[in-house]
């Protein structure tokens, strides 16, 4: 699937295929919202993602094996993806097609849609935005958010995860799976241990428990080298990982060995957590967009430059930071990758300051005519924003600081109704276009 | 074609044009020279499309004429690198280039056709003016430091040029400051007009002008014609309007100070160490006769003060500037005191010097930043 995951977001799981499947539950979840210091984080994991967007295009599938990928006659080609069913027979991603065939004689290969599912994908990631602007897409099917901020809203995190995969239905139509814990990492191998169509809080507190009868092999950065060395300790659950001597590890495993204690304790969450902890020291911040159908119009692109910096302004802004060094990313159907900078005289979290200077770094790198399949935004060299100092300017006057009245009331809008409230023109109508599109119908 | 030239005369020239060779170039012939041999003169080109400036060279001999292009950098590479000899070029068809000296060695350059290097932009205008290159520097120099590198607002990246019948007005504004020089001494007689000059071109006049020259300008549409005796530059114009600026310089700023040049400049200097590095502010509080300047850095901590006396005729009043600007602003004056003429604190102060220069008049605006 690397094909269309997000670049810089390290993937942080082995396949969908591995997990086991147990079944749906919701725990009783008492009401942390009074509790604001907490962190919640919710993972959502689509259920065989590519599969589930086959069979929800052609309803004659479900409830039969199919496997995404290979050659329709099953002869050729690699599986990318085997739905729930299909899986009863030991199908899994990265299985030829003839084995499949051979384990599973009834097996109905479908053509892969890349088109399809990034559009899928795309869509569900946007309205996952509109739960909680602290979003990180961690793959084309998974994603992580920072809820505490809307318990309060649904009543409970339970019901801020219900909540979510209701919308993923009714938007979407397809089944996912829902972790909530106290880190990212647990939220995730929660999510992983509760497949399909599952949904779990872990209460805090209630982690280690939880993780104690899970082989080591569940924890995302435990891989075969890892769990075969922990084997050698006598070590095979998470449980009794969790209750291994730290100081041995160190000596054992190196700083890794700590670290894989606290994960089995569900305390920490590896280089996720390190994401997190940056917060405001980020150097910069940016969004990118890869498109199901590669645009060609100018306009339409113009548009997504406008979409892509109100985003990051946006960021920019909450964090309260202001940066000076645009860089455009660009990439082409044939995967031709360029990269542009600008430096903008003054550092800003202005977005009109930024779609200026993305306008012109479009026209800089893009050859017109060519058909872009991602574009993405970031600016960087960000330091934070001394309110006191502010370089007067004898053209603009007043301008600046009515613009900075502005962009606060919109952005204390945004907070309270969500990022689609208010957009501006252009940027809206490129960001609600993907949602209208229709399945089956090629996007013009 | 055949000539001989000194080695120190041709660095001269290829110093004075080399500014226009572009590192990279959008197209190859325009990494060369042009040279081209006419009867005893030779005149070298380059050009990077939007300035072009042609040098003549003085030969010592010469032998046919034509053209050929040769590698501006190469060539410039060898003539510093040989002492200070004649030196002879021939060129030989099809364009084969060989320098050779006595007592030194035997060089080919693979030269070019001409025909690949763009023709020199014809400035058609009767539009023109003779200014002493002296006075023409000292008025560049003056308003080069306000020039804004910002190419979001490209009339902004050049200085503005005025001519209102004998008088000359030279303006350039980031938006920050500005500062504007005018001269009563032009010999000009044409229409009123502004045209705004690219930094580029003003920047290489700067170097390249000797003070004893005598530069005639010619204006037209879209270019402009910089030439004495022994050079030519002509430069692409801005297009577009500059601000208004006459409507930001404060008419009746009520608030006098006069301060010694080198005393304040040397308190700025010491004060601005303790200045935040990214605003680079510094406080002024002014009271009658007194002046205090601080400086804060609240990142690393450390703090700067100090107290003179100065003649403050005004309110009491504090305001805050960046120190690189003041600095900047503060260096174009050439008199020993300089007058500021203060609003309040969030206002445009003017900076003049304590007496103007003969038939010229000078100013310049400085914006503070906004105090909390």
């Amino acid at each position: 699937m690397s094909w269309i995951h997000k670049g810089e977001i390290e993937r942080v799981r082995q396949s969908e295929m591995a997990t086991e499947k147990l079944p749906s539950r919701l725990e009783a979840a008492p009401d942390v919202s009074s509790n604001t210091s907490q962190k919640l984080y919710l993972h959502v994991d689509m259920d065989a993602f590519f599969a589930s967007v086959e069979e929800r295009d052609n309803p004659s599938l479900k409830g039969r094996p199919i496997a995404v990928g290979g050659s329709v006659d099953g002869l050729k080609g690699i599986v990318t993806a085997a739905n729930y069913p299909a899986r009863k027979f030991g199908l899994k991603a990265g299985m030829t097609a003839i084995e499949a065939k051979r384990r599973c004689p009834q097996i109905i290969f479908v053509h892969l849609d890349a088109r399809k599912y990034t559009y899928a994908s795309a869509q569900i990631m946007d309205l996952l935005e509109s739960f909680s602007p602290d979003l990180r897409i961690l793959s084309v099917d998974e994603a992580s958010l920072e809820i505490s901020g809307i318990i309060r809203r649904y009543g409970s995190p339970a019901a801020v995860g219900q909540a979510v995969k209701d919308a993923i239905i009714s938007r979407c139509n397809l089944p996912s799976t829902v972790g909530i814990a106290t880190n990212r990492l647990t939220a995730k191998v929660a999510a992983d241990t509760s497949k399909p169509n599952g949904l779990r809080y872990l209460i805090p507190g209630s982690e280690a428990a939880y993780l104690a009868p899970l082989p080591v092999s569940k924890m995302c950065g435990i891989g075969p080298a890892t769990e075969a060395s922990l084997a050698k300790f006598g070590i095979k659950t998470l449980g009794e990982l969790a209750n291994a001597s730290e100081d041995m590890f160190r000596l054992k495993f190196g700083v890794v060995g700590p670290a894989l204690i606290q994960m089995a304790r569900g305390q920490y969450a590896g280089r996720m957590a390190h994401d997190d902890a940056r917060g405001t020291d980020e150097k910069s911040m940016g969004h990118e967009r890869t498109f199901g159908a590669p645009i060609l119009d100018r306009a339409e692109l113009r548009g997504w430059v406008v979409a892509l910096s109100e985003m990051i302004a946006r960021r920019v802004r909450t964090a309260a930071m202001v940066g000076r060094v645009l860089t455009m990313k660009l990439r082409y159907n044939d995967f031709e990758t360029l990269h542009h900078q600008s430096v903008i005289p003054e550092p800003t979290d202005d977005e009109e300051m930024l779609i200026l200077q993305g306008w012109k770094l479009l026209d800089q790198c893009w050859q017109q005519g060519r058909p872009v399949r991602l574009l993405g935004l970031s600016l960087g060299s960000l330091i934070p924003k001394v309110e006191s100092i502010h370089q007067m300017n004898l053209f603009i006057g007043n301008q600046v600081f009515r613009r900075e009245a502005l962009y606060k009331a919109l952005d204390s809008l945004k907070d309270k109704f969500g990022e689609k409230i208010i957009l501006r023109a252009m940027g809206h109508s490129q960001r609600v276009r993907r949602d209208l599109i229709s399945f089956g119908k090629s996007p013009k | 074609m055949k000539f001989t030239f000194a080695q120190s005369t041709m660095l001269r020239s290829i110093q004075k044009i080399i500014g226009a060779v572009s590192a990279r170039a959008p197209m190859p012939a325009l990494s060369n020279f042009h040279l081209k041999l006419d009867g005893r003169n030779l005149i070298m080109t380059s050009t990077d499309l939007e300035v072009t400036i042609s040098a003549t060279v003085e030969l010592l001999e010469s032998e046919g004429d034509g053209g050929v292009l040769i590698q501006a950098k190469r060539f410039q590479d060898l003539i510093r690198e040989l002492p200070d000899i004649p030196l002879e070029i021939e060129v030989v068809d099809p364009f084969k280039v060989t320098l050779r000296g006595e007592g030194i060695g035997v060089y080919n350059l693979p030269g070019e056709d001409p025909i690949d290097f763009p023709e020199l932009p014809v400035i058609d205008s009767k539009t023109s003016f003779h200014i002493s290159a002296e006075i023409f520097k000292r008025m560049i120099g003056k308003t080069l430091f306000a020039v804004s590198k910002d190419e979001m607002r490209p009339v902004l990246t050049g200085i503005l040029f005025q001519l209102r019948g004998s008088e000359i007005r030279v303006v350039a504004t980031d938006g920050h400051r500005l500062s504007r020089v005018s001269r009563q001494d032009v010999a000009f007689s044409g229409e009123a007009r502004d045209d705004i000059i690219p930094m580029k071109a003003l920047t290489i006049l700067q170097r390249n002008l000797d003070d004893d020259d005598d530069v005639e300008i010619t204006l037209a549409d879209t270019r402009a014609s910089f030439s004495t005796s022994k050079q030519r530059l002509i430069t692409r114009l801005i297009d577009g309007h500059y601000p208004k600026y006459e409507s930001v310089i404060p008419q009746a700023n009520p608030n006098h100070l006069r301060i010694k040049m080198s005393d304040f400049m040397s308190s700025i200097r010491r004060v601005s160490i303790f200045s935040s590095h990214i605003s680079k502010q510094i406080k002024f509080t002014l009271e009658h006769g007194k002046a205090t300047v601080e400086a804060e850095d609240p990142e690393y901590g450390g703090r700067g003060r100090e107290q003179f006396n100065v003649e403050y005729a005004g309110d009491s009043l504090e305001i805050a500037y960046n120190a690189g600007y003041l600095m900047d602003t503060l260096r174009q004056v050439d008199t020993e005191d300089a007058l500021f003429e203060l609003g309040n604190s969030n206002d445009a102060g003017i900076i003049r010097p304590s007496s103007q220069a003969d038939k010229e008049d000078f100013l310049m605006l400085l914006m503070p930043i906004r105090l909390r």
